[in-house]
């Protein structure tokens, strides 16, 4: 049951993770294809 | 009706995928409109029928044969009003943009068209249809065999069947391709299905927040996938005891037949195969819609699949290898539900045996130790090896009587 239960909860961590670890890095939709002329929120 | 809505829906998917049958019909005559289209080419085209067009693609005028800056129209380069639109309407004018995006240069993609239709016809209907199908078949399979029940009866003790890392690893992949399976549906028959009861302004809000879970979940299905190929690979090579393992289907259809099988049964190799090639294959189409145009996938795979000539062994003409961004988009999307669909009927099957469709197959799983019954039932080569090794049984007595 544990392994389960930490799988899922590893699930969020994860899937939070990879959200603010993209746009960090600069690789939002929004990032990927703007110049350097436009200036995103 | 409704088959032929879907066939016309198909042959149009077929068009769009490029996949066009050769034809030989001899050029129509148009000296009439001095090379323009006729009323023959629009009334075709509205009965359906496929026009060639590159009659239009190609007549975007001649910048090479332009007249001088200073002579008559020189300043046009060569080219036309309407020659510059049919550039535009056809993808060849030379654009340039601010954005950045490989598609912000391609103003008009008519495949586009043809893509919603399917992903609004047969997409919808034949993958809904598969998903109700394979629940009837469970239904059935419930109502005349009933739970698969441990034969021998419980014992009194269990076998470790599964590590807490690989039940860890099941579950990251499990969990994650069910909120993947159920976002993704959400997204799909959204407006069909949930703007009716729930109006435009809930689904809205529902649609983003799957797309963002869609999005960022996919990334632990994808390390889900990763971790159960290395921990089960090596134990889901076919061999000899699959064959008779399938000859007489596992045992699931009659009862007292228990074929021999080691760790996994041929059932469950067909299972990890399937989740391997089809997960494996929904994420790499998934990882290009993720990162939009900057994966494109089909033209090369298309150039692939034309090198081994296997277009013409089914007559078609050979696959585009060349595709515009949207076009790439458009086919990620299409394969990746495709492919979607085709794992989703199959885990359907896979969660049904592994819940309600057979006694003491969740506690492998579950807290990870089997009861020794139903392993000698199920795996009793694997039980036989086990033992061989002195691994087992180090059995325990159980505490509760089900799980």
């Amino acid at each position: 049951m544990r392994p389960m239960l930490l799988a899922f909860l590893a699930i969020a961590i994860i899937t939070v993770g990879a959200w603010y670890g993209l746009n960090q890095a600069g690789f939002s939709a929004a990032d990927r294809q703007s110049g350097d002329a436009v200036r995103l929120p | 009706m409704q088959f032929a809505r879907i066939l016309i829906n198909t042959l149009i998917f077929l068009v769009f995928a490029g996949s066009v049958v050769a034809q030989d019909t001899p050029a129509p005559d148009r000296s009439v409109t001095g090379g323009a289209q006729t009323l023959e080419d629009i009334m075709a085209r509205q009965r359906g029928e496929e026009v060639d067009l590159d009659f239009r693609r190609n007549a975007t005028g001649d910048p090479g044969q332009a007249a001088e800056m200073s002579g008559q129209l020189g300043t046009l380069g060569g080219v036309s009003d309407p020659e510059l639109w049919r550039a535009l309407r056809f993808g060849t004018a030379d654009i340039t943009s601010t954005t950045t995006s490989p598609g912000a240069t391609l103003l008009v993609q008519d495949g586009g068209m043809a893509w919603l239709t399917f992903r609004d016809g047969p997409l919808r209907s034949w993958g809904g249809y598969s998903l109700l199908g394979m629940l009837g078949l469970l239904a059935l399979f419930y109502l005349f065999r009933g739970r698969i029940r441990i034969e021998g009866g419980r014992s009194d003790a269990t076998i470790e069947r599964f590590k807490a890392v690989e039940r860890f690893g099941h579950w990251l992949l499990a969990g994650s391709f069910i909120v993947l399976g159920i976002t993704g549906l959400i997204s799909l028959f959204g407006r069909v299905a949930f703007i009716p009861l729930f109006g435009k302004e809930m689904f809205a809000t529902t649609a983003m927040a799957c797309k963002w879970i869609h999005n960022n979940v996919a990334w632990a299905f994808m390390l889900g996938l990763a971790m159960v190929f290395v921990m089960w690979v090596l134990e889901n090579i076919p061999n000899r005891h699959d064959l008779k393992w399938m000859a007489k289907a596992g045992g699931l259809f009659s009862k007292h037949s228990h074929p021999p099988a080691r760790k996994f049964n041929a059932g469950q190799k067909i299972i990890f195969w399937a989740v391997i090639l089809l997960g494996g294959s929904i994420s790499l189409s998934g990882l290009s819609l993720l990162f939009p145009f900057e994966l494109p996938m089909f033209a090369k795979t298309f150039a692939l699949i034309n090198a081994t000539g296997a277009p013409g062994w089914v007559g078609l003409a050979p696959l585009p290898e060349v595709l515009s961004p949207h076009g790439e988009m458009q086919l990620a999307q299409a394969w990746h539900a495709i492919v979607s669909f085709v794992l989703m009927v199959i885990i359907l099957a896979h969660i049904y045996l592994g819940s309600v469709g057979m006694e003491g197959a969740y506690a492998a799983m579950g807290s990870g130790q089997v009861d020794l019954q139903w392993a000698k039932e199920h795996h009793g080569l694997w039980v036989e090896e086990l033992e061989e090794k002195g691994k087992t049984p180090e059995t325990t007595a159980r505490a509760t009587p089900a799980e």
